[in-house]
């Protein structure tokens, strides 16, 4: 049995030189569906900032804070069942108190709102304010600690390097993970992003510690999920799904989320 | 797993083969992916019809398949069913092939497909991330998943292959054009932003990567 085999030779394949992908800038139909977009932040004993209530804008279009916000909005919040806050508008989409109060931790808030005839509803519990502990360096490059935990409660860290002077003070850009208490164990280890290499020098890390932050369990999802909404930045990967929220309503997404801030720890 | 395939093959040799095939496939399934495991419920069904000439000076076959294909996971897309990426309605190819001599032949090759299901960000807003960075960026609001539907895809190829024998050995030369017509296949469409005069956060961009255009070719090659 002979064998044969093949040999060609290519004389000219002129796109290969030139490269045989193009980028163009489209323009196509795409059904545009407004969406209200509402943001507030519950932090554990500090003043509450408002929520913020928004649409979401075509494609087409420079984004416009006066063209997305919304004036019209009805909402109030209401506090462990019981106490009843109307919000108003003050400006750029932001709805707040006529008073000021604080966030209680360990209580649970609700938002009712109404858009265009229809409701929009959120609820989330601020955590009570988290303590780690065992805090240690770890593979000499990040801070991890053991949190205690509670129910429905998920916990991040960050790291802060502070020298207690004004100007002093930098922090991680965000949090390494989101862990919840899958085990039902009394604690649970958090860790944060890698310090940079300025801060982890011995003659300054004491002045490196980890902050701990607990948040509503919607958060997880949210955390896992938020990147799908930013531009696309390697053009061979597609826009994905869409960002887990825990804002309900017809055509509403948006994040009502509490959250307490702990202590700085070494 | 279900599957079920029913065969016609009816050959009128040396001369036609016409082949029909119609297939019914379901399958749920688990697989694990990160730390949890998910639920997959896919279905597929296809009809094909496939006509082939192979004698003669004149030859080539046609080929047809209408298919659905179905995915269904309970954490994505909210649950709902979608469309994969892969799904294709309507899939045509098209090849026919003229031998002048023994030496000398011409093809021409057509191929057509229904365009291919993306997810498309269907309008755009401001929002700051809540946690430790509270920057306000541009972010795209994404509705269900696979919900557009790229342009269809076609194109033509022409060949013209002469044979000969040099020094002993079989030479084959051809001359081709690949997407005869320069149709602009998308292979990805994607949102950027770009920087914008009249807003801070910039303004969004969709673009098209088109693989292949016009594409001349020439080549020899040698059996041994």
């Amino acid at each position: 049995m002979s064998t044969k085999k093949n040999i060609s030779i290519l004389l000219f394949l002129i796109y290969f030189i030139t490269g045989c992908d193009q980028v163009d800038v489209i323009n196509p139909e795409i059904t545009f569906k407004e969406n209200v977009v509402v943001r507030s932040e519950l932090i554990a004993n500090r003043k509450f900032g408002g929520i913020s209530f928004t649409k979401t804008l075509p494609l087409e279009e420079s984004y416009d804070i006066s063209e997305a916000e919304l004036k019209d909005v009805e909402v109030y919040i209401k506090v462990d069942n019981i106490q009843v806050i109307p919000l108003h508008y003050q400006s750029n989409g932001i709805y707040n108190s006529l008073y000021e109060f604080s966030i209680k931790p360990g209580s649970t808030y609700e938002l009712f709102a109404k858009y265009n005839d229809e409701n929009i509803y959120s609820i989330t519990k601020v955590p009570v304010i988290p303590v780690v502990q065992n805090v240690m360096f770890s593979d000499g490059n990040y801070l991890q600690g053991d949190v205690t935990t509670e129910p429905d409660i998920v916990f991040g860290a960050a790291w802060v390097y502070s020298t207690g002077t004004v100007g002093n003070y930098t922090q991680a850009s965000d949090f390494y993970s989101i862990v919840e208490n899958v085990a039902n164990s009394s604690s649970v280890s958090v860790r944060t992003q890698i310090v940079p290499q300025e801060f982890r020098n011995p003659a300054v890390r004491s002045f490196l510690y980890l902050q701990p932050y607990a948040f509503d369990k919607a958060y997880l999802s949210y955390f896992k999920t938020k990147a799908n909404g930013k531009p696309v930045e390697d053009s061979f990967i597609h826009g994905g799904d869409g960002i887990s929220w825990n804002v309900q309503g017809k055509n509403a997404i948006g994040l009502f989320i509490g959250y307490s801030i702990g202590e700085l720890k070494q | 797993m279900m599957q079920l395939v029913f065969n016609i093959i009816l050959s009128f040799s040396p001369i036609l083969l016409v082949a029909m095939s119609f297939a019914l496939l379901y399958y749920p399934t688990k697989f694990f992916h990160i730390a949890h495991a998910a639920i997959i419920t896919s279905s597929a069904y296809f009809v094909l019809f496939f006509l082939n000439k192979f004698s003669g000076n004149f030859s080539g076959w046609i080929g047809y398949t209408l298919s659905w294909t179905k995915r269904q996971f309970d954490e994505l897309n909210t649950g709902r069913i979608y469309y994969p990426r892969f799904d294709r309605r309507n899939d045509i190819s098209v090849v026919l092939i003229y031998s002048f001599t023994n030496n000398l032949s011409v093809s021409a090759t057509w191929t057509y497909a229904t365009g291919q299901h993306i997810s498309i960000a269907s309008g755009q807003f401001g929002f700051s991330d809540i946690g430790l960075n509270n920057s306000t960026t541009l972010n795209y609001d994404y509705g269900l998943r696979n919900d557009f539907k790229l342009p269809d895809y076609h194109k033509l190829d022409l060949n013209i292959t002469y044979k000969f024998i040099w020094g002993n050995l079989p030479f084959q030369a051809y001359l081709s054009v690949f997407n005869v017509y320069n149709r602009k296949n998308p292979f990805a469409v994607y949102t950027t932003t770009t920087q914008s005069s009249s807003s801070a956060l910039g303004k969004p961009e969709l673009k098209q990567i088109t693989l292949f255009p016009f594409l001349p070719a020439a080549g020899i090659s040698v059996g041994f």
